[in-house]
């Protein structure tokens, strides 16, 4: 508060300056000190003082809350005021004071004390009044900052300041005559005037004025523009020459500077009310289309966005009614997502495709169509049962970016004739505004859904990770290595180990037809099945045979599962498999240092019910002999295929077995991979792949 | 990447369904489309020839078992030609041959849909 108080006395600081100033210059005229000659330095203090006391003035005034306003009705205002209030200040002091100046020379001349008092009051009124429209006029130059404001203000200050101390020293008048000695500061004034009338003609403002203001405005900047005129006559000539000639420079260049900004601002009115209605309407445009580009960003809701299109064009087209027909999400038929004084039945008479035939027209066009006088026979050809009476109506597509047909935005008034090119493009950039909208609905939809299936697919890919074994066998005599490389997409690869004893092993291996979700479900299924079926039976046929009688029934037509079934005898070196269409078990006999793939007959589990399947599938037995290995895999690894679409097959299989056979089975399995991966020149699968590897210690 | 095509020849009764490419996960649906354009058509004595086919995966294979019952249940039957020993083998490992009728040639399987023993 003390701040508050502080600030403003230290503001009105100023006037211990500009007061006692004022006296003493008033002394100087007073005591005649001031009319000695030419190069009368008394003289030359006195006009100093003058113009301190303006910069002082200048300096006081702009802090003041009118002065710092850049609301432009605010500024004129404060200019009506400050020109009225002068007017009706000399009025008064002239008839109180009757001044009585001497003009047969220049500067004039003064006798009586009331004429100096006159002057000396009416040059203080001046100095405050023209630096108030100073700073007015600069808050309405600078409503639009253009790069040279600055530069052409400064250069204005300095050559009157020039102007000034020119007048001074020759005592010329400035009535732009250019006798005599007059030529020099008549000369610098008018370059002056230049740049105050290049000032001038920055009223921008007036551009964003309503057509109504514009009309108020240009009435009133008659009369202001009256009032100026008579303004410098009137009120300053005489005494503010008599008191200072530099003062009088400066008040006779604002006045010049009030008087060509406000016959330029008169003209500009005067020039802008033709267009006024125009620039009303794109203004209202530009608006009403931002309005709408915001909301598109925030609203992804098709109706309520078609909504606020159909009220927009209202407002800005001046329609009497405004609809918005979409597409069906099957895409075949129109339907009314927004209108806006449409009734209920003309709504449903519009939906069961009262426009039918205009529709087909824009549908096959894909372009504007609009009807500026409706007739009685296109009325009856196009509007036959609508309630409402059209005069004149426009339909514009609602195109996406690949031509994707979205709907058709109408617009219509009752008057003929009420729709011209401009309201056509307008309600274009609508429909533009409304596909940007739908594709936005369309592309957040998609990508909803592929984070769905992304998510699915990782709930698939871990139900699948979690049904495979999370231990290896432990059998004496025997090593076990299993590898499961999972493709991007999650394959149906799946294989299990069940050992009742440590005399017996099941190995399980299987692929499951399809991909993603199911797959992962179905294989869920084989284990639960199998599991329990191995608990039951000890041979793999029979394992296989009923898993097969269970599997079919639940299995879509589409589906089927390949499984292999191998029971190994540790005790006695067995093994017997059976294959329902899974790939072959690849054997590296040791004794023969061959590679065999064994391919016992068998259909995969889901194609038949069961009579089929039962009598193709057969059993086969094998002893294992010390040193032999055994491959179980998935056509993720014999199909793994290089970018020539060639499948790296058993054959390299077999070779890279039998040629590395005797490493440790670890090493083997590492070995082969790396084959398989340099065969496919990349390190990831379109298909899961999975392989076991057992052997034989010798 | 691969492209998959089906064209389709009736002759007479028969529809024949020339396959050219790879089919798999991605294309099957094409090859069901077609598959389920003829029996639409009430038209259930199908032949696929394997000619130009360079590739089948498993959902490829499931096609032909998602069909074949209703085609059965027409009196009709979807045999199957012209497989490339790469395509056989596909089939021949999941124990199709003991399910569908693959033949060597066209002919021999139109011919079978002709003169039926």
């Amino acid at each position: 508060m003390s701040g508050f108080r502080l600030q403003i006395l230290k503001r009105h600081l100023f006037l211990l300056g500009i007061l006692p100033i004022g006296l003493i210059t008033f002394a100087f005229d007073y005591l005649h000190l001031k009319d000695l000659g030419y190069f009368n330095s008394l003289e030359y203090i006195h006009e100093s003082l003058v113009a301190v006391n303006v910069v002082l003035i200048y300096f006081y005034l702009r802090r003041f809350r009118v002065f710092t306003d850049r609301h432009v009705k605010k500024n004129l205002q404060y200019l009506v005021v400050n020109l009225v209030a002068v007017y009706i200040l000399i009025f008064i002091l002239k008839q109180i004071l009757k001044p009585i100046f001497i003009i047969t020379d220049f500067p004039p001349e003064a006798n009586r004390f009331t004429t100096i008092l006159y002057a000396n009051l009416v040059s203080f009124i001046a100095s405050f009044s023209m630096v108030g429209f100073i700073l007015s006029l600069r808050n309405l130059i600078l409503y639009k900052y253009k790069k040279r404001t600055k530069l052409y203000l400064n250069f204005s200050v300095i050559l009157i300041v020039i102007t000034a101390i020119l007048t001074v020293a020759f005592k010329e008048p400035l009535d732009l005559s250019f006798n005599g000695k007059g030529i020099y500061n008549n000369g610098v004034f008018s370059v002056a005037l230049v740049f105050i009338f290049l000032l001038s003609t920055r009223n921008s403002w007036i551009t964003y004025l309503t057509r109504k203001e514009k009309y108020y405005y240009l009435f009133a900047s008659f009369l202001f523009l009256w009032g100026v005129s008579y303004l410098f006559d009137y009120a300053y000539e005489l005494p503010v020459a008599y008191h200072s000639l530099a003062l009088g420079v400066f008040v006779n260049a604002t006045w010049f500077f009030l008087f060509f900004y406000s016959i330029l601002a008169t003209l500009s009115f005067l020039l802008q009310l033709p267009t006024a209605r125009v620039f009303e309407r794109k203004m209202r445009e530009v608006a009403s289309l931002q309005n709408l580009s915001r909301a598109i960003s925030g609203e992804l809701n098709a109706d309520k966005l078609a909504k606020l299109t159909t009220e927009l064009i209202l407002q800005v087209t001046g329609s009497n009614y405004a609809w918005i027909e979409l597409f069906e999400q099957d895409g075949k038929r129109l339907k009314v997502a927004a209108a806006k004084n449409l009734s209920v039945r003309d709504i449903q008479k519009l939906d069961k495709g009262i426009l039918k035939e205009f529709d087909a027209h824009i549908l096959r066009d894909r372009k504007p169509l609009a009807f500026n006088e409706l007739n009685k026979d296109l009325g009856q050809k196009y509007f036959f049962g609508l309630n409402i009476s059209l005069g004149s109506l426009v339909g514009v597509p609602i195109l996406g970016i690949n031509n994707q047909f979205f709907g058709i935005l109408y617009a219509a008034k009752s008057a003929s004739f009420g729709f011209d090119p401009d309201d056509v493009n307008l309600l274009e950039a609508f429909a533009n505004q409304v596909a940007i909208a739908l594709e936005n609905a369309h592309l957040l939809q998609k990508s909803l859904e592929r984070e769905r299936l992304e998510r699915e697919l990782q709930i698939a890919r871990e139900v699948q990770l979690r049904l495979l074994p999370q231990n290896k066998p432990h059998l004496n005599h025997y090593a076990v290595e299993t590898l499961t490389i999972t493709a991007y997409e999650v394959g149906g690869d799946y294989y299990d180990f069940i050992s009742k004893s440590n005399e017996h092993l099941d190995i399980v291996i299987g692929d499951v037809s399809g991909k993603g979700t199911s797959a992962a479900f179905y294989m869920a299924e084989t284990k639960g099945i199998i599991q329990s079926f191995a608990q039951y039976y000890h041979s793999p046929l029979e394992i296989l045979s009923h898993t097969n009688r269970v599997l079919s029934e639940s299995l879509e037509k589409k589906s089927f599962i390949t499984l292999l079934v191998a029971h190994i005898d540790v005790q006695n070196h067995q093994m017997r498999f059976a294959r329902a269409g899974h790939c072959p078990v690849l054997q590296y006999n040791a004794a023969e240092h061959k590679v065999h793939l064994l391919q016992p007959p068998g259909i995969a589990v889901g194609l038949d019910h069961g009579a089929i399947f039962d009598r193709m599938l057969e059993e086969y037995r094998i002893a294992l002999q010390p040193g032999d290995v055994f491959l179980f895999y998935t056509d993720g690894l014999s199909e793994a295929m290089n970018k020539h679409n060639e499948e790296y097959g058993e054959e390299r299989l077999a070779k890279v077995v039998r040629q590395n056979h005797h490493l440790p089975l670890e090493q083997l399995k590492q070995t082969i991979i790396d084959d398989v991966f340099r065969f496919t020149g990349r390190r990831e699968l379109h298909d899961d792949l999975t392989l076991i590897l057992l052997k034989r210690q010798t | 990447m691969n492209g998959f095509k089906v064209t389709r020849v009736d002759k007479d009764d028969v529809t024949i369904l020339y396959l050219a490419g790879f089919l798999d996960a991605h294309t099957v649906p094409d090859f069901e489309k077609a598959l389920q354009e003829a029996i639409n058509e009430k038209r259930y004595k199908i032949i696929v020839n394997f000619k130009d086919l360079d590739y089948i995966s498993s959902a490829g294979l499931g096609v032909f078992m998602g069909f074949i019952e209703e085609v059965r249940a027409n009196n009709g039957d979807i045999k199957l030609t012209d497989m490339s020993p790469r395509v056989f083998k596909v089939f021949d490992l999941l124990g199709f041959p003991a399910l569908f009728e693959i033949y060597e040639r066209e002919e021999q399987a139109m011919e079978k849909f002709l003169k039926p023993e």
